[in-house]
């Protein structure tokens, strides 16, 4: 603890110091290390004049304040402020619109889960990849239920970092090898960097061993066939 | 480290922050690269810019690719930067009608577009359900681009006509 002399050193240096957020650090410091020279002083001996030798050790009051407002200029003060600032902020804000649709995808519930697996005649595992402009389309899973729903389960993500991201709107028509197509059912997925989507038909012919998607829409071309027996039968 | 160390470390950071959220929501610094990405990521195109016409929010750019036509849209945000807007893709030119054409609304934003097949159209007249009229007879690549606000929702497409040049209709249809 410094006496009001001490005290009154010390906001005499800071008097100097013009960015104001930076005075209590200062203040603290110099405080310890007069306190410091203080104790050197009283176990040499001083008692009394501890104080005062090592205010006289320090220095000149406004030198060291000059010296110390130059080492923390209002400017630099207010630029690294300000920039810290809004590093703080954007991160807040890339979490929300960048981090969140990341999590979302990551967490993105798997559209096979809500097949009820009673009902699943069989599951191929497919992995058949597709690509349309930066668009990757994924085919994980044709799961084939006893109502004779067919389900195509794919998901799809864009290849070029940048830019639009666009919910992708039909895989193609689906068909299978008897030449039926199929078009009543339903589909659905999930948003996010890598949606997880669920495509079913209704209807589909037990009797058909193939099933065939057919895009070609705008230019953009191509045909996928998933073998169907292959499938691990009531998995 | 240093303070000015400290500064430059974070205007890195920051820029590196503002880099990854420009291309991560999909902002452009000009409409037409808005415009462009959009239809990429709609699996459409790259179109023929034909016409590119402002409205209060941006822009609405009329183009053409292959067999298809499109009134796609832009929208300013965030003061520097562009960002699709509907997002629209092409429909299909019917070469069999005199005029092809497609309207659309999002919010109190009309338009009605389309393109001419028969050369002797050279008057559009867009009639609004409370009966204004509105005529277009500068074409552009022979599309056409008609905008109209509907604050009240009272002001829907009802009709379209082609007329030639000594005003007989060529072409009229209430649905595109």
């Amino acid at each position: 603890m410094l006496s009001p002399k001490g005290d009154k050193y010390i906001e005499n240096i800071l008097s100097y110091v013009k960015f104001s957020f930076d005075r209590y650090a200062i203040k603290t410091e110099l405080e310890s290390h007069l306190l410091d020279k203080i104790e050197d002083y009283t176990k040499a001996g001083q008692g009394e004049d501890a104080e005062q030798l090592a205010i006289t050790d320090m220095g000149d009051a406004e030198e060291i304040g000059l010296e110390l407002n130059k080492q923390h200029h209002p400017l630099v003060g207010w630029l690294w402020m300000i920039t810290r600032l809004a590093v703080v902020l954007l991160v807040i804000v890339d979490l929300f619109f960048v981090g969140l649709p990341i999590g979302m995808s990551l967490f993105d519930n798997n559209p096979l889960k809500d097949i009820a697996k009673a009902n699943i005649v069989y599951n191929i595992a497919v992995n058949k990849t597709v690509q349309l402009d930066d668009r990757v389309i994924n085919f994980r899973n044709v799961v084939y239920e006893r109502n004779g729903n067919l389900n195509i389960i794919y998901d799809y993500y864009e290849a070029r970092f940048w830019g639009a991201r666009w919910s992708l709107g039909s895989i193609g028509i689906i068909s299978d090898n008897l030449g039926n197509k199929y078009f009543a059912g339903s589909g659905g997925g999930g948003g996010g960097i890598r949606p997880i989507c669920r495509r079913t038909v209704e209807n589909f012919s037990n009797e058909a061993d193939t099933v065939i998607i057919d895009y070609d829409q705008y230019n953009r071309k191509y045909r996928v066939e998933i073998p169907l027996k292959g499938g691990a039968k009531n998995e | 480290m240093s303070r000015s160390q400290k500064i430059v470390r974070n205007l890195v950071i920051f820029l590196g922050l503002c880099l990854l959220f420009i291309t991560q929501t999909a902002l452009y610094l000009t409409p037409l690269s808005a415009h462009e990405h959009s239809e990429r990521s709609l699996l459409y195109g790259p179109s023929e810019v034909v016409h590119v016409e402002d409205f209060d929010e941006g822009k609405y750019i009329l183009a053409k690719y292959d067999r298809w036509y499109s009134c796609n849209s832009v929208e300013r945000t965030l003061g520097l930067f562009w960002r699709s807007g509907g997002g629209s893709i092409g429909t299909e030119n019917d070469k069999t009608k005199a005029v092809a054409f497609s309207w659309s609304a999002s919010y109190e934003h009309c338009v009605a577009y389309g393109i001419i097949n028969d050369d002797r159209v050279k008057r559009i007249e867009l009639t609004l359900s409370n009966g204004q009229v509105l005529t277009q007879t500068k074409f552009y690549d022979r599309m056409f681009l008609i905008l109209w606000t509907d604050k009240n929702n009272n002001n829907y497409f009802e009709k379209l006509i082609g007329y030639d040049a000594s005003d007989k209709v060529i072409f009229e249809s209430e649905l595109p």
